[in-house]
């Protein structure tokens, strides 16, 4: 027994070494979870098809993702699952050729792009008798031509009872804040589930999004449940250094996501209650830390904290429709000396401040539409968002598509999405083997960079940046 | 493009070392998991008692007769009754004595 639990630990290292090499891109349920409860993907996920979860997939994912003996594959076999993501994108307006990707996989076009978004193996389930994983290894082929360990969680989970009250709680370890989380209001799995890679994002974004594409972190934290209505968490991040993240291929660019050094505190509490068909939930979750703009752990440090409220609310009108809305402000407080020192930022101090709203209706776990709307704001800095920063001294060059003439981090936009899931609920005979979401999405931005028009001093518009995104997801 | 394909290589280089990691770590546990852990795991999440299930239609199976619960579980077994979650698998590698205990363990069981 000894042995065999000095094996498990010795293999959760293993694995562990493994996180820092985390590139995040959005995750999704997998059929090998659903191969192993014997349930369809309708049981834990909300619309057939993560990562939106039920109370039941709550519970799953809070117990470690070990319940459920209904392998349908063979043992060995039964925790992998695949997943491949394609899509076509268009823009309002055209861009230069090349801007999105340029490499031995080709060329970008001005618009209209078809690329296979990346594909990924999952290793998903129970591994030990109270310790599961979710380990997702991406393949991008087109768009950063890179492979990755892009979402990582692998957690110990137990549960009592405690006066009557009872407990669920657990350790985890995992590549990125908000990994460990239920919501789709944190970062790790916020909606829209899927954006399109070859369209313009405006140049600010929080820092914890930010963090999810690219600051490689990795670290553990601890959790409870109390009644299933008092969820507390708390533990600590930290980033690989600058030769491990040249070796995983996630060095280069714009580095103001920058390294984490030392430990970050993280911090997560909610509460919910469920009353019959309403589900709701208040909640808030931040991280504080210092950053290397320069990923030299040995150099002048930035200090960022950023504080989140999120809440979620459901309502069942009957077994066939659901609504829900949910809403998150983020406030970033981000002390920058050493940035301004190393010509990242133009000022020593900056903030900046982010607000979601979305509603959905699903009907049938089938069909779902969705209206969202995005708003950020903050202090204007030409350097952190003129799209390549400020080097040796030298006046800021504007980043015709993704730069900010006036400095400002402040977007608006609007966002309607369509999807259709015509698997995963138990109907099928391939539901354990094979899920489809079919989405729809299109983005409309009145505010983009700072500026409705001319946002970068090159003529180009906010509106220039609508995208019109066809993706389908294929898990398997 | 010998540099790409270089640090591609390097990249997927850790993969065998992690499958194999994983791999025997896969196995059943049918054979370990008590009554009391299977009604845990597997049907409180739907069933409570503790206000976790998946939606408010789901039956209430604490404290029902053994003999019913037994039943029922049978034909979601076999078949004979279908219902999206429950026939899909959840109980296709129950023993009959498993069965047997689960029922026994949801008949002796009182709501809170």
């Amino acid at each position: 027994m000894k042995q065999r639990t000095l094996m498990v630990l010795y293999r959760i290292g293993l694995i562990a070494t493994l996180l820092a090499a985390g590139l995040m891109q959005n995750a999704e349920a997998t059929p090998a979870f659903s191969r192993q409860t014997g349930e369809p993907c309708s049981a834990c996920h909300m619309q057939s098809y993560g990562p939106w979860l039920t109370q039941y997939g709550q519970k799953f994912k809070l117990d470690g993702y070990v319940a459920g003996n209904a392998n349908s594959l063979p043992t060995l076999l039964n925790n992998f699952s695949a997943e491949s993501v394609s899509s076509i994108t268009n823009t309002q307006g055209d861009v230069p050729k090349g801007t999105y990707f340029s490499n031995s996989a080709g060329v970008s076009n001005t618009n209209n792009n078809v690329v296979n978004d990346w594909d990924a193996i999952y290793y998903t389930g129970r591994i030990a008798e109270k310790v599961g994983s979710y380990l997702q290894l991406n393949f991008s082929p087109q768009v950063g031509r890179s492979v990755s360990l892009a979402m990582a969680d692998i957690r110990y989970a137990d549960h009592t009872s405690f006066n009557d009250h009872h407990v669920n709680y657990g350790v985890t370890v995992n590549n990125a804040p908000t990994m460990s989380d239920f919501w789709m209001t944190t970062y790790a799995w916020m909606y829209p589930y899927t954006t399109s890679s070859v369209a313009p994002k405006p140049a600010a974004q929080p820092w914890l999004a930010a963090l999810m594409s690219g600051a490689n972190t990795a670290g553990a934290t601890a959790y409870t449940m109390i009644d299933n209505h008092f969820y507390l968490e708390g533990g600590g991040y930290t980033s690989q250094g600058k030769s491990m993240a040249e070796g995983l291929g996630v060095w280069g660019g714009s580095q103001s996501n920058g390294l984490l050094v030392g430990g970050a505190p993280y911090w997560r509490m909610f509460y919910q209650t469920i009353e019959g068909p309403h589900t709701f939930m208040i909640g808030t979750y931040g991280l504080s830390g210092n950053v290397s703009p320069s990923y030299d752990a040995g150099g002048p440090l930035n200090s960022y904290t950023e504080y989140n409220v999120d809440s979620n609310y459901w309502y069942m009108l009957d077994d066939d429709n659901m609504l829900m809305a949910m809403f998150r402000y983020t406030r970033d407080a981000m002390e920058m000396g050493a940035g301004k020192q190393g010509g990242y930022s133009s000022n020593a101090g900056n903030n900046l401040n982010a607000t979601m709203l979305m509603g959905m209706w699903t009907y049938k776990q089938t069909y779902n539409l969705s209206l969202g709307w995005n708003d950020q704001w903050g202090s204007s800095d030409l350097c952190l968002y003129n799209g390549g920063g400020c080097s040796g001294g030298a006046a800021p060059t504007i980043d015709p598509i993704n730069g900010s003439a006036n400095g400002s981090p402040n977007s608006n936009s609007f966002m309607v999405e369509a999807d259709y899931i015509p698997f995963g609920k138990g109907h099928s005979e391939l539901d354990p083997y094979l899920n489809v979401r079919l989405s729809l999405q299109y983005w409309a931005y009145t505010t983009f960079n700072g500026a409705s028009s001319n946002y970068s001093g090159s003529g180009r518009s906010a509106e220039d940046n609508n995208t019109m995104y066809f993706v389908t997801n294929v898990a398997f | 493009m010998k540099s790409h394909n270089q640090h591609i290589m390097r990249l997927l280089s850790p993969i065998p070392m992690l499958l194999a990691g994983c791999l025997p770590f896969s196995a059943s546990q049918a054979d370990t998991l008590s009554a009391e852990d299977s009604a845990y795991y597997l049907c409180s999440g739907c069933h409570g008692p503790d206000n976790t299930r998946v939606d408010f239609m789901s039956p209430n199976i604490i404290g029902q007769k053994k003999d019913y619960l037994l039943n029922q579980m049978k034909r979601f077994q076999t078949g004979q009754r279908k219902h999206p979650y429950m026939s899909s698998g959840v109980l296709s590698n129950f023993t009959p004595e498993e069965l047997d205990q689960l029922a026994t363990y949801y008949a002796n069981a009182r709501q809170k």
